[in-house]
């Protein structure tokens, strides 16, 4: 084994446990709304508050530290190549819109759920569309990360720009008919 | 874009839901168990038993079928350690898993819910969790194996 093969399979286990791992809150997510107990959602938000930091937040940090090495130890890969650049600026917005938004934010939704507040019905409405938008983006990274496409392939980024609209829409569209049926139907439609 | 392309991403894809999913459900497990409080314990074993046959065993089925595509399409040969340590590996943590785990966790999580917590329950939930995790041991052996290719 390489030092090269070493950072690869530490760069992919990490982003197995980041994207895996936000998929799977999602179906928690779901899991808790669907039971219809507001003390569960509330659980729910200060568990993954606690997994965001613990868990995503380093994962995600030491898969990009990995990746930078595996381009430095690369004799075929540079930070100029386009992947590279694509892959940098979705890393970027995924990992800040967790840091300074969807961390915190699923913490306070989750004491607004145990308060029994109003607000919380349309806010953990929110936080979902934007939790699942930030998931949409992070499969994103892993198509780019996997094609490797260039700016002059077109096809290619248009397939993956496409893919991720389509899975956005049908996230928003999610979002729009549990908004209609109010936050309380939010469980069943979600 | 070729084909051996779109189908390591939905190899890669997939074995992520799997595998991702799996380690955050054991966090998840974690704090479940550590919060002291029953109903939890036994609401996160009930959504184990949801969760396994419904995003776990599909994915795994996609990470096994585009496995065996990519072989094909890349001209691997089958007798290449990493690929068949690979069916192996997954032969071996989806059986376990889907043809024991998620059924026991279900049926622990619903005596629990029914009976109340007891000793022996929580026993039982403590082996099966030991098993999950020795399979996610097992998955992350497959990745190791899948990504440094010994042999080729």
């Amino acid at each position: 084994m390489t030092w090269y093969t070493f950072l690869l399979f530490a760069h992919v286990s990490l982003a197995v446990i980041w994207v895996g791992g936000g998929l799977m809150m999602q179906f928690f997510g779901i899991r808790a709304q669907m039971s219809g107990d507001p003390s569960r959602f509330a659980t729910l938000g200060e568990d993954i508050e606690w997994i965001a930091n613990r868990v995503f937040i380093p994962a995600s940090l030491l898969a990009f530290v990995s990746g930078v090495l595996l381009v430095v130890e690369s004799d075929f890969y540079g930070f100029g190549d386009d992947w590279i650049v694509i892959g940098l600026a979705l890393y970027a917005t995924t990992f800040l819109a967790g840091l300074l938004f969807l961390g915190p934010e699923s913490a306070r939704v989750g004491k607004l759920t145990a308060e029994g507040s109003p607000e919380a019905g349309p806010r953990t409405l929110r936080l979902l569309l934007l939790s699942r938008l930030d998931l949409v983006l992070l499969f994103l990274m892993l198509y780019d990360m996997t094609v490797k496409p260039a700016f002059a392939d077109a096809a290619s980024i248009l397939w993956g720009v496409a893919g991720a609209a389509v899975a956005a829409g049908l996230v928003y569209w999610r979002y729009r008919v549990a908004l209609a049926q109010g936050p309380a139907a939010a469980g069943a439609s979600s | 874009m070729t084909s051996y392309e779109v189908w390591t991403f939905a190899h890669i894809a997939a074995a992520i839901v799997w595998i991702g999913g799996a380690v955050v459900a054991q966090v998840f497990g974690i704090l479940a168990k550590r919060s002291g409080d029953p109903a939890r314990s036994a609401s996160f074993g009930r959504d184990m038993a949801f969760i396994g046959p419904k995003v776990f065993l599909p994915s795994s089925l996609v990470v096994l079928v585009t496995g065996a595509i990519l072989t094909e399409d890349g001209n691997w040969d089958w007798s290449e350690p990493f690929i068949w340590l690979g069916i192996v590996g997954w032969a071996i943590v989806a059986f376990t898993a889907f043809a024991f785990l998620t059924r026991a966790m279900g049926r622990a999580g619903a005596r629990m819910a029914s009976e109340g917590p007891s000793p022996e329950i929580a026993a039982e939930v403590e082996r099966l969790v030991l098993l999950a995790r020795v399979l996610i041991l097992v998955l992350f052996a497959v990745v190791f194996v899948m990504v440094v290719k010994p042999g080729t």
